[in-house]
Protein backbone atom coordinates (compact mmCIF):
# COMPACT_ATOMS: atom_id res chain seq x y z
CA UNK A 1 0.00 0.00 0.00
CA UNK A 2 1.65 3.27 -0.71
CA UNK A 3 1.58 6.13 1.55
CA UNK A 4 -1.09 8.11 -0.61
CA UNK A 5 -3.66 4.49 0.10
CA UNK A 6 -2.71 5.17 4.01
CA UNK A 7 -6.12 5.18 5.84
CA UNK A 8 -6.79 9.19 7.02
CA UNK A 9 -9.07 7.81 9.91
CA UNK A 10 -8.22 4.05 11.76
CA UNK A 11 -10.90 3.70 14.71
CA UNK A 12 -9.97 0.88 17.35
CA UNK A 13 -13.06 -0.88 18.94
CA UNK A 14 -11.70 -2.10 22.09
CA UNK A 15 -10.08 -0.13 24.45
CA UNK A 16 -8.05 -2.87 26.24
CA UNK A 17 -4.31 -5.02 25.24
CA UNK A 18 -5.03 -5.58 21.74
CA UNK A 19 -6.26 -2.40 21.03
CA UNK A 20 -3.68 -0.51 22.96
CA UNK A 21 -0.96 -2.28 21.62
CA UNK A 22 -2.83 -2.02 17.68
CA UNK A 23 -2.51 1.99 18.44
CA UNK A 24 0.84 2.05 19.62
CA UNK A 25 1.64 0.23 16.64
CA UNK A 26 0.48 2.05 14.23
CA UNK A 27 2.20 5.26 15.81
CA UNK A 28 5.74 3.36 15.70
CA UNK A 29 5.01 2.52 12.38
CA UNK A 30 4.70 6.29 11.24
CA UNK A 31 0.84 6.24 10.79
CA UNK A 32 0.02 10.00 11.68
CA UNK A 33 -3.51 9.88 10.53
CA UNK A 34 -6.25 10.00 12.79
CA UNK A 35 -6.50 7.55 15.33
CA UNK A 36 -9.37 6.41 18.27
CA UNK A 37 -9.36 3.94 20.30
CA UNK A 38 -12.96 3.09 21.94
CA UNK A 39 -13.54 1.20 25.27
CA UNK A 40 -16.60 0.65 27.27
CA UNK A 41 -14.97 0.33 30.53
CA UNK A 42 -14.24 4.00 32.26
CA UNK A 43 -10.53 2.84 32.68
CA UNK A 44 -7.54 3.43 30.42
CA UNK A 45 -6.63 0.45 28.72
CA UNK A 46 -4.59 -2.27 31.51
CA UNK A 47 -3.61 -5.83 31.31
CA UNK A 48 -6.39 -8.76 32.64
CA UNK A 49 -4.15 -11.30 34.31
CA UNK A 50 -3.73 -9.86 37.94
CA UNK A 51 -7.98 -9.41 38.08
CA UNK A 52 -7.74 -13.37 39.47
CA UNK A 53 -4.71 -12.91 41.42
CA UNK A 54 -3.58 -9.68 42.92
CA UNK A 55 -6.57 -7.83 42.57
CA UNK A 56 -8.48 -10.38 44.74
CA UNK A 57 -5.67 -10.19 47.44
CA UNK A 58 -4.99 -6.74 47.92
CA UNK A 59 -7.08 -3.88 48.31
CA UNK A 60 -4.62 -1.22 47.64
CA UNK A 61 -3.86 -2.90 43.93
CA UNK A 62 -4.37 -0.86 41.13
CA UNK A 63 -4.69 -1.92 37.09
CA UNK A 64 -1.63 -2.70 35.43
CA UNK A 65 -1.85 -0.23 33.12
CA UNK A 66 -0.80 -1.07 29.37
CA UNK A 67 0.64 2.34 29.08
CA UNK A 68 1.05 5.76 30.96
CA UNK A 69 -2.04 7.87 30.51
CA UNK A 70 0.30 10.40 29.10
CA UNK A 71 1.06 8.22 26.30
CA UNK A 72 -2.23 8.50 24.48
CA UNK A 73 -1.93 12.53 24.57
CA UNK A 74 1.58 12.34 23.61
CA UNK A 75 0.65 9.62 20.64
CA UNK A 76 -2.21 11.98 19.25
CA UNK A 77 -4.59 8.83 20.02
CA UNK A 78 -8.32 9.89 21.03
CA UNK A 79 -9.01 7.43 23.78
CA UNK A 80 -12.53 7.35 24.22
CA UNK A 81 -13.43 5.55 27.39
CA UNK A 82 -16.96 4.43 29.21
CA UNK A 83 -18.70 4.62 25.84
CA UNK A 84 -19.76 1.28 23.84
CA UNK A 85 -19.59 1.24 20.26
CA UNK A 86 -24.02 0.50 19.61
CA UNK A 87 -23.60 -0.03 16.02
CA UNK A 88 -21.89 -0.58 13.04
CA UNK A 89 -22.79 0.51 9.37
CA UNK A 90 -20.67 0.27 6.44
CA UNK A 91 -21.78 3.53 4.13
CA UNK A 92 -19.24 2.60 1.31
CA UNK A 93 -16.69 0.98 0.45
CA UNK A 94 -13.65 1.06 3.22
CA UNK A 95 -16.32 3.51 5.07
CA UNK A 96 -17.38 2.80 8.08
CA UNK A 97 -19.81 4.58 10.82
CA UNK A 98 -19.59 3.54 14.60
CA UNK A 99 -22.64 4.44 17.12
CA UNK A 100 -21.26 4.83 20.64
CA UNK A 101 -23.88 4.78 23.38
CA UNK A 102 -23.09 8.33 24.06
CA UNK A 103 -25.57 9.46 20.69
CA UNK A 104 -21.95 9.94 19.34
CA UNK A 105 -20.77 9.28 15.88
CA UNK A 106 -17.40 7.91 14.92
CA UNK A 107 -16.37 7.92 10.93
CA UNK A 108 -13.35 5.58 9.69
CA UNK A 109 -12.24 4.12 6.61
CA UNK A 110 -10.22 1.36 8.99
CA UNK A 111 -11.85 -0.43 12.01
CA UNK A 112 -10.19 -2.90 13.92
CA UNK A 113 -12.35 -5.00 15.96
CA UNK A 114 -10.31 -5.55 19.45
CA UNK A 115 -13.64 -6.28 21.09
CA UNK A 116 -12.31 -9.12 23.05
CA UNK A 117 -14.87 -11.80 24.61
CA UNK A 118 -17.50 -11.84 27.62
CA UNK A 119 -17.53 -14.41 30.22
CA UNK A 120 -19.76 -17.28 29.14
CA UNK A 121 -23.03 -17.36 31.74
CA UNK A 122 -24.82 -19.98 33.65
CA UNK A 123 -27.88 -20.33 32.49
CA UNK A 124 -28.92 -21.89 35.77
CA UNK A 125 -28.21 -18.24 37.50
CA UNK A 126 -30.99 -16.97 36.70
CA UNK A 127 -30.67 -14.42 39.87
CA UNK A 128 -27.43 -13.22 39.29
CA UNK A 129 -26.00 -14.55 41.82
CA UNK A 130 -23.19 -15.42 40.32
CA UNK A 131 -19.73 -13.61 39.95
CA UNK A 132 -17.86 -13.54 36.72
CA UNK A 133 -14.16 -11.86 36.25
CA UNK A 134 -13.37 -10.43 33.38
CA UNK A 135 -12.93 -6.49 34.27
CA UNK A 136 -11.38 -4.20 36.80
CA UNK A 137 -14.88 -3.56 38.69
CA UNK A 138 -15.55 -7.56 38.59
CA UNK A 139 -12.53 -8.21 40.62
CA UNK A 140 -13.08 -5.17 42.80
CA UNK A 141 -16.49 -6.02 43.78
CA UNK A 142 -15.64 -9.40 44.86
CA UNK A 143 -12.41 -9.11 46.48
CA UNK A 144 -14.17 -7.28 50.09
CA UNK A 145 -16.62 -10.41 50.01
CA UNK A 146 -13.32 -12.87 49.69
CA UNK A 147 -13.44 -12.83 53.90
CA UNK A 148 -11.69 -15.59 55.91
CA UNK A 149 -14.20 -18.62 56.49
CA UNK A 150 -16.44 -17.94 53.58
CA UNK A 151 -17.70 -20.37 51.62
CA UNK A 152 -16.53 -19.79 47.96
CA UNK A 153 -17.71 -22.41 45.18
CA UNK A 154 -15.91 -22.03 42.15
CA UNK A 155 -17.15 -23.89 38.76
CA UNK A 156 -14.73 -24.44 36.35
CA UNK A 157 -11.33 -25.77 36.72
CA UNK A 158 -9.62 -23.81 34.07
CA UNK A 159 -7.31 -21.01 34.26
CA UNK A 160 -9.49 -18.48 35.98
CA UNK A 161 -11.46 -20.60 38.25
CA UNK A 162 -8.01 -22.01 39.79
CA UNK A 163 -6.54 -18.86 40.07
CA UNK A 164 -9.73 -17.65 41.29
CA UNK A 165 -9.62 -20.89 43.62
CA UNK A 166 -6.47 -20.38 44.79
CA UNK A 167 -6.37 -16.57 45.65
CA UNK A 168 -10.00 -17.65 48.01
CA UNK A 169 -7.25 -20.21 49.58
CA UNK A 170 -4.80 -17.74 50.36
CA UNK A 171 -7.26 -15.38 52.16
CA UNK A 172 -8.70 -18.24 54.07
CA UNK A 173 -12.19 -18.66 52.60
CA UNK A 174 -13.22 -22.90 52.42
CA UNK A 175 -12.81 -23.67 48.63
CA UNK A 176 -14.83 -25.59 46.51
CA UNK A 177 -13.93 -26.22 43.13
CA UNK A 178 -16.58 -27.95 40.89
CA UNK A 179 -15.42 -29.01 37.25
CA UNK A 180 -17.89 -30.61 34.61
CA UNK A 181 -15.29 -32.57 32.43
CA UNK A 182 -14.20 -35.54 34.20
CA UNK A 183 -10.73 -34.58 34.78
CA UNK A 184 -9.52 -31.57 36.34
CA UNK A 185 -7.79 -28.85 35.21
CA UNK A 186 -8.99 -28.83 31.51
CA UNK A 187 -6.37 -26.12 30.62
CA UNK A 188 -3.55 -28.53 31.56
CA UNK A 189 -2.96 -30.47 28.38
CA UNK A 190 -0.22 -32.75 30.67
CA UNK A 191 -2.12 -34.78 33.09
CA UNK A 192 1.45 -35.55 35.45
CA UNK A 193 1.07 -31.27 35.43
CA UNK A 194 -2.43 -31.51 35.86
CA UNK A 195 -2.66 -33.77 39.00
CA UNK A 196 0.05 -32.34 40.79
CA UNK A 197 -1.90 -29.24 41.18
CA UNK A 198 -4.97 -31.12 42.20
CA UNK A 199 -2.79 -32.76 44.77
CA UNK A 200 -1.83 -29.11 45.89
CA UNK A 201 -5.27 -28.21 45.92
CA UNK A 202 -6.36 -30.74 47.83
CA UNK A 203 -3.68 -30.38 50.52
CA UNK A 204 -4.67 -27.00 50.68
CA UNK A 205 -7.94 -27.83 51.51
CA UNK A 206 -9.69 -27.48 48.54
CA UNK A 207 -12.88 -29.31 47.89
CA UNK A 208 -12.80 -31.04 44.40
CA UNK A 209 -15.63 -32.25 42.54
CA UNK A 210 -15.15 -33.49 38.94
CA UNK A 211 -17.27 -34.59 36.34
CA UNK A 212 -20.70 -32.80 37.63
CA UNK A 213 -22.39 -29.94 36.15
CA UNK A 214 -24.65 -27.31 38.14
CA UNK A 215 -27.75 -27.29 37.23
CA UNK A 216 -29.22 -24.77 39.36
CA UNK A 217 -28.48 -21.69 41.66
CA UNK A 218 -30.63 -20.11 44.14
CA UNK A 219 -30.18 -18.06 46.96
CA UNK A 220 -30.73 -19.30 50.47
CA UNK A 221 -30.29 -17.97 53.95
CA UNK A 222 -27.12 -16.50 54.06
CA UNK A 223 -25.87 -17.43 51.10
CA UNK A 224 -26.36 -19.06 47.86
CA UNK A 225 -26.71 -23.44 47.04
CA UNK A 226 -25.96 -24.42 43.64
CA UNK A 227 -27.33 -27.93 42.85
CA UNK A 228 -25.36 -30.45 40.74
CA UNK A 229 -26.79 -32.87 38.08
CA UNK A 230 -26.34 -36.22 40.68
CA UNK A 231 -28.75 -34.25 43.19
CA UNK A 232 -26.66 -33.17 45.52
CA UNK A 233 -26.38 -29.42 46.76
CA UNK A 234 -22.91 -27.09 47.35
CA UNK A 235 -23.85 -24.54 49.64
CA UNK A 236 -22.00 -21.31 49.51
CA UNK A 237 -21.52 -17.61 50.89
CA UNK A 238 -19.78 -16.54 47.34
CA UNK A 239 -20.28 -18.35 43.87
CA UNK A 240 -17.90 -17.79 40.61
CA UNK A 241 -17.70 -18.83 37.45
CA UNK A 242 -15.28 -19.37 35.11
CA UNK A 243 -16.02 -21.17 32.50
CA UNK A 244 -14.94 -19.64 29.30
CA UNK A 245 -15.89 -16.63 27.40
CA UNK A 246 -17.94 -15.84 23.80
CA UNK A 247 -15.91 -13.72 21.27
CA UNK A 248 -17.69 -10.41 20.63
CA UNK A 249 -18.78 -10.82 17.68
CA UNK A 250 -21.89 -8.52 17.60
CA UNK A 251 -20.33 -5.89 15.33
CA UNK A 252 -19.14 -7.68 12.78
CA UNK A 253 -22.24 -9.54 12.03
CA UNK A 254 -23.97 -6.04 11.84
CA UNK A 255 -21.92 -5.62 8.48
CA UNK A 256 -22.13 -8.72 7.65
CA UNK A 257 -18.56 -10.29 8.30
CA UNK A 258 -18.04 -13.67 8.42
CA UNK A 259 -17.86 -15.50 11.87
CA UNK A 260 -16.98 -18.81 12.77
CA UNK A 261 -15.82 -19.24 16.74
CA UNK A 262 -14.79 -15.86 16.52
CA UNK A 263 -14.82 -13.33 13.93
CA UNK A 264 -13.00 -14.92 10.82
CA UNK A 265 -10.12 -13.07 9.55
CA UNK A 266 -6.94 -13.96 6.85
CA UNK A 267 -3.43 -13.93 7.50
CA UNK A 268 -3.66 -10.20 7.47
CA UNK A 269 -6.10 -9.83 10.08
CA UNK A 270 -8.91 -8.91 7.89
CA UNK A 271 -12.27 -9.82 8.48
CA UNK A 272 -14.46 -10.80 5.27
CA UNK A 273 -15.53 -7.34 4.75
CA UNK A 274 -12.78 -5.00 3.04
CA UNK A 275 -11.48 -2.85 5.90
CA UNK A 276 -12.54 -4.10 8.51
CA UNK A 277 -9.91 -6.49 10.54
CA UNK A 278 -9.88 -7.88 13.73
CA UNK A 279 -7.33 -9.22 16.69
CA UNK A 280 -6.97 -10.85 19.66
CA UNK A 281 -9.52 -12.82 21.36
CA UNK A 282 -12.55 -11.97 19.25
CA UNK A 283 -10.95 -13.11 16.24
CA UNK A 284 -10.73 -17.01 14.41
CA UNK A 285 -7.52 -16.85 12.29
CA UNK A 286 -8.72 -19.29 9.04
CA UNK A 287 -6.72 -21.95 8.88
CA UNK A 288 -5.40 -23.40 5.42
CA UNK A 289 -7.40 -26.61 5.22
CA UNK A 290 -10.07 -24.94 6.89
CA UNK A 291 -9.84 -25.41 10.82
CA UNK A 292 -8.94 -21.77 12.23
CA UNK A 293 -6.67 -20.74 15.01
CA UNK A 294 -8.62 -19.44 17.75
CA UNK A 295 -6.45 -17.90 21.28
CA UNK A 296 -7.62 -16.78 24.19
CA UNK A 297 -4.44 -15.44 25.75
CA UNK A 298 -2.45 -12.15 26.76
CA UNK A 299 0.78 -12.72 24.66
CA UNK A 300 -1.39 -13.74 21.18
CA UNK A 301 -3.64 -10.87 22.02
CA UNK A 302 -0.76 -7.73 21.84
CA UNK A 303 1.04 -9.83 19.07
CA UNK A 304 -2.33 -9.89 16.90
CA UNK A 305 -2.66 -6.40 17.57
CA UNK A 306 0.65 -5.48 16.52
CA UNK A 307 0.11 -7.60 14.00
CA UNK A 308 -2.89 -6.07 12.77
CA UNK A 309 -1.26 -2.89 12.43
CA UNK A 310 1.11 -3.27 9.77
CA UNK A 311 -1.51 -4.93 7.80
CA UNK A 312 -3.82 -2.42 8.01
CA UNK A 313 -0.77 0.18 6.65
CA UNK A 314 -0.11 -2.51 3.81
CA UNK A 315 3.37 -3.47 5.50
CA UNK A 316 4.87 -6.89 6.16
CA UNK A 317 3.20 -8.63 8.94
CA UNK A 318 5.56 -10.55 11.54
CA UNK A 319 5.10 -13.50 11.78
CA UNK A 320 3.40 -14.84 14.92
CA UNK A 321 5.71 -16.08 17.90
CA UNK A 322 4.50 -19.68 19.75
CA UNK A 323 1.47 -19.50 21.66
CA UNK A 324 2.74 -18.91 25.22
CA UNK A 325 0.31 -18.69 28.67
CA UNK A 326 0.85 -18.76 32.10
CA UNK A 327 -0.94 -19.50 35.00
CA UNK A 328 0.00 -18.79 38.58
CA UNK A 329 -1.51 -20.85 41.38
CA UNK A 330 -0.79 -21.50 45.30
CA UNK A 331 2.46 -20.31 44.36
CA UNK A 332 3.10 -22.28 41.61
CA UNK A 333 3.79 -21.15 37.44
CA UNK A 334 2.57 -23.13 35.13
CA UNK A 335 2.91 -22.55 31.33
CA UNK A 336 2.00 -23.73 28.30
CA UNK A 337 3.80 -23.64 25.39
CA UNK A 338 3.08 -24.17 21.88
CA UNK A 339 0.29 -26.90 20.60
CA UNK A 340 0.57 -29.82 23.09
CA UNK A 341 -1.96 -32.61 23.24
CA UNK A 342 -2.69 -35.39 25.24
CA UNK A 343 -1.98 -37.79 21.91
CA UNK A 344 1.88 -36.63 21.37
CA UNK A 345 5.11 -38.48 22.85
CA UNK A 346 6.01 -36.93 25.97
CA UNK A 347 9.13 -36.66 27.45
CA UNK A 348 9.82 -35.36 31.80
CA UNK A 349 12.39 -33.68 32.70
CA UNK A 350 12.17 -33.22 36.87
CA UNK A 351 14.24 -31.00 38.44
CA UNK A 352 14.72 -30.09 42.15
CA UNK A 353 12.14 -28.29 44.03
CA UNK A 354 9.11 -29.30 42.02
CA UNK A 355 10.09 -28.29 38.90
CA UNK A 356 8.42 -30.40 36.44
CA UNK A 357 8.62 -29.80 32.48
CA UNK A 358 6.92 -31.98 30.05
CA UNK A 359 7.88 -31.80 26.22
CA UNK A 360 5.22 -32.90 23.26
CA UNK A 361 6.89 -34.64 20.80
CA UNK A 362 5.02 -35.17 17.57
CA UNK A 363 6.73 -37.12 14.73
CA UNK A 364 10.01 -36.29 16.26
CA UNK A 365 9.69 -32.54 16.79
CA UNK A 366 8.60 -30.16 19.63
CA UNK A 367 5.51 -29.27 19.13
CA UNK A 368 4.28 -28.24 23.05
CA UNK A 369 5.56 -28.07 26.50
CA UNK A 370 4.00 -28.01 29.58
CA UNK A 371 5.76 -27.00 32.85
CA UNK A 372 5.62 -26.40 36.75
CA UNK A 373 8.04 -23.99 38.67
CA UNK A 374 10.47 -24.46 35.16
CA UNK A 375 10.62 -21.11 33.86
CA UNK A 376 14.12 -21.04 32.84
CA UNK A 377 13.72 -24.12 30.96
CA UNK A 378 10.51 -23.41 29.55
CA UNK A 379 12.45 -20.25 28.03
CA UNK A 380 15.22 -22.08 26.24
CA UNK A 381 12.29 -24.69 25.42
CA UNK A 382 10.54 -21.93 23.52
CA UNK A 383 13.44 -21.43 21.08
CA UNK A 384 13.60 -25.02 20.41
CA UNK A 385 9.41 -24.74 19.50
CA UNK A 386 10.28 -22.29 17.19
CA UNK A 387 12.74 -23.51 15.74
CA UNK A 388 10.56 -26.80 15.13
CA UNK A 389 13.15 -28.67 16.13
CA UNK A 390 14.10 -32.38 16.71
CA UNK A 391 15.68 -32.72 20.32
CA UNK A 392 17.62 -35.80 21.52
CA UNK A 393 14.66 -37.17 23.76
CA UNK A 394 17.33 -38.91 26.12
CA UNK A 395 19.12 -35.14 26.61
CA UNK A 396 15.85 -33.72 26.83
CA UNK A 397 14.80 -35.98 29.62
CA UNK A 398 18.03 -34.95 31.85
CA UNK A 399 17.60 -32.15 33.71
CA UNK A 400 21.56 -31.82 34.02
CA UNK A 401 21.46 -30.78 30.39
CA UNK A 402 21.00 -26.94 30.53
CA UNK A 403 17.85 -26.99 27.85
CA UNK A 404 20.14 -24.56 25.05
CA UNK A 405 22.66 -27.40 25.18
CA UNK A 406 20.31 -30.38 24.57
CA UNK A 407 21.61 -32.03 21.04
CA UNK A 408 18.90 -31.39 18.26
CA UNK A 409 18.52 -33.22 14.87
CA UNK A 410 19.06 -30.64 12.15
CA UNK B 1 28.96 8.42 38.71
CA UNK B 2 30.96 6.22 40.53
CA UNK B 3 32.94 3.21 39.83
CA UNK B 4 31.94 -0.03 41.83
CA UNK B 5 33.74 -3.56 42.10
CA UNK B 6 31.32 -5.97 41.42
CA UNK B 7 33.49 -9.13 41.44
CA UNK B 8 36.62 -11.02 40.07
CA UNK B 9 36.16 -11.43 36.31
CA UNK B 10 36.90 -15.23 36.75
CA UNK B 11 33.93 -15.74 38.72
CA UNK B 12 31.49 -14.87 36.21
CA UNK B 13 31.42 -17.45 33.10
CA UNK B 14 29.94 -16.68 29.47
CA UNK B 15 25.88 -16.81 29.98
CA UNK B 16 26.31 -15.65 33.78
CA UNK B 17 24.19 -12.65 35.19
CA UNK B 18 24.97 -10.86 38.75
CA UNK B 19 23.01 -8.45 40.38
CA UNK B 20 24.85 -5.41 41.68
CA UNK B 21 22.62 -3.46 44.44
CA UNK B 22 22.34 -0.19 43.56
CA UNK B 23 19.81 2.82 43.52
CA UNK B 24 18.78 1.47 40.63
CA UNK B 25 19.47 -2.48 40.40
CA UNK B 26 22.01 -3.28 38.13
CA UNK B 27 22.55 -6.63 36.30
CA UNK B 28 25.89 -7.69 34.91
CA UNK B 29 26.32 -9.77 32.36
CA UNK B 30 28.83 -12.17 30.70
CA UNK B 31 28.50 -13.04 26.67
CA UNK B 32 31.45 -14.54 24.73
CA UNK B 33 34.15 -12.70 26.86
CA UNK B 34 32.66 -9.34 27.10
CA UNK B 35 30.86 -7.61 29.98
CA UNK B 36 27.71 -5.58 29.61
CA UNK B 37 25.36 -3.91 32.46
CA UNK B 38 21.66 -2.79 31.81
CA UNK B 39 19.07 -2.00 34.80
CA UNK B 40 18.22 -5.11 36.38
CA UNK B 41 13.95 -4.43 36.70
CA UNK B 42 12.19 -5.22 33.67
CA UNK B 43 10.55 -2.36 32.24
CA UNK B 44 7.27 -4.50 32.03
CA UNK B 45 6.51 -5.37 35.49
CA UNK B 46 8.60 -5.21 38.52
CA UNK B 47 10.82 -8.76 38.06
CA UNK B 48 14.51 -9.02 38.05
CA UNK B 49 16.17 -10.17 35.05
CA UNK B 50 18.98 -11.38 36.53
CA UNK B 51 16.62 -14.35 37.74
CA UNK B 52 15.90 -14.65 33.69
CA UNK B 53 17.13 -16.17 30.46
CA UNK B 54 20.70 -15.13 29.34
CA UNK B 55 21.19 -16.27 25.45
CA UNK B 56 23.55 -15.07 23.46
CA UNK B 57 23.20 -11.43 24.56
CA UNK B 58 19.68 -11.27 24.70
CA UNK B 59 18.07 -11.66 28.44
CA UNK B 60 14.74 -12.22 28.69
CA UNK B 61 12.32 -11.70 31.60
CA UNK B 62 10.94 -15.01 33.23
CA UNK B 63 7.77 -13.45 34.29
CA UNK B 64 5.99 -13.11 31.04
CA UNK B 65 8.92 -13.28 28.27
CA UNK B 66 10.22 -9.63 27.54
CA UNK B 67 13.05 -9.60 25.50
CA UNK B 68 15.99 -7.23 25.81
CA UNK B 69 19.62 -6.72 24.19
CA UNK B 70 22.34 -6.15 26.73
CA UNK B 71 24.19 -4.43 24.42
CA UNK B 72 22.20 -1.37 24.33
CA UNK B 73 18.93 -2.00 26.37
CA UNK B 74 16.52 -1.80 23.30
CA UNK B 75 13.42 -3.74 24.04
CA UNK B 76 13.37 -6.78 21.87
CA UNK B 77 9.95 -8.54 22.46
CA UNK B 78 6.20 -7.41 23.67
CA UNK B 79 5.45 -7.19 26.75
CA UNK B 80 8.40 -4.32 26.92
CA UNK B 81 8.34 -1.66 24.46
CA UNK B 82 10.84 1.18 26.88
CA UNK B 83 14.22 0.46 27.18
CA UNK B 84 16.67 -0.59 29.95
CA UNK B 85 19.37 1.64 30.98
CA UNK B 86 22.84 0.95 30.08
CA UNK B 87 25.81 1.22 32.61
CA UNK B 88 29.56 1.57 31.72
CA UNK B 89 31.41 -2.06 32.73
CA UNK B 90 35.27 -2.59 32.35
CA UNK B 91 37.35 -5.30 33.67
CA UNK B 92 40.22 -3.73 35.19
CA UNK B 93 43.24 -5.88 36.87
CA UNK B 94 41.06 -8.62 36.96
CA UNK B 95 38.10 -7.41 38.78
CA UNK B 96 34.67 -6.08 37.16
CA UNK B 97 34.06 -2.55 37.81
CA UNK B 98 30.69 -1.07 36.56
CA UNK B 99 29.55 2.65 37.19
CA UNK B 100 26.82 3.28 39.16
CA UNK B 101 24.69 6.20 39.77
CA UNK B 102 25.69 8.48 42.72
CA UNK B 103 23.21 7.74 45.60
CA UNK B 104 21.91 10.89 46.38
CA UNK B 105 21.40 11.96 42.52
Amino acid sequence: MSEQNAPRKVAIVGANLAGARAAEALRNLGYSGSLCLIGEEELRPYERPPLSKTALEDDSAVPQWVHAESFYRDNNIDLITGRAVTSMKVLAPRRFQLSLSDGTQQEADVVLLTTGGSPRRLSSDKDGIVHYIRQWEDAARLRPQLLEGRRVLVIGSGFIGAEVAATALGRGCQVSVIEAEPLLFPSIPSRIVANAMSELFSERGATLVVGRSVVGISAEAGGAVALLDDGSAIHADIIVAGIGIEPRVELARMVDAEVARGVLVGGDFQTTVAGLYAAGDVCTIAGKDGDGVHVEHWKAAQEQGVCAAHAILGKDIPPLSAAWCWSDQLGQRIEVAGTPRSTDQQVVREGADGELCVFHLRDGRLAGVVSLNSARTMRGAMKLLEKRAKPDVGQLADQGIPINRVACEE
Amino acid sequence: MQKRRVCPAAEMSDGDMRRVEAQIPIAIYRVNGEFFATAATCTHMDSCLTEGYLDDDVVECLLHGAQFSVRDGRALSLPATEPLQTFSVEVSEGDVYVEVPDEAS
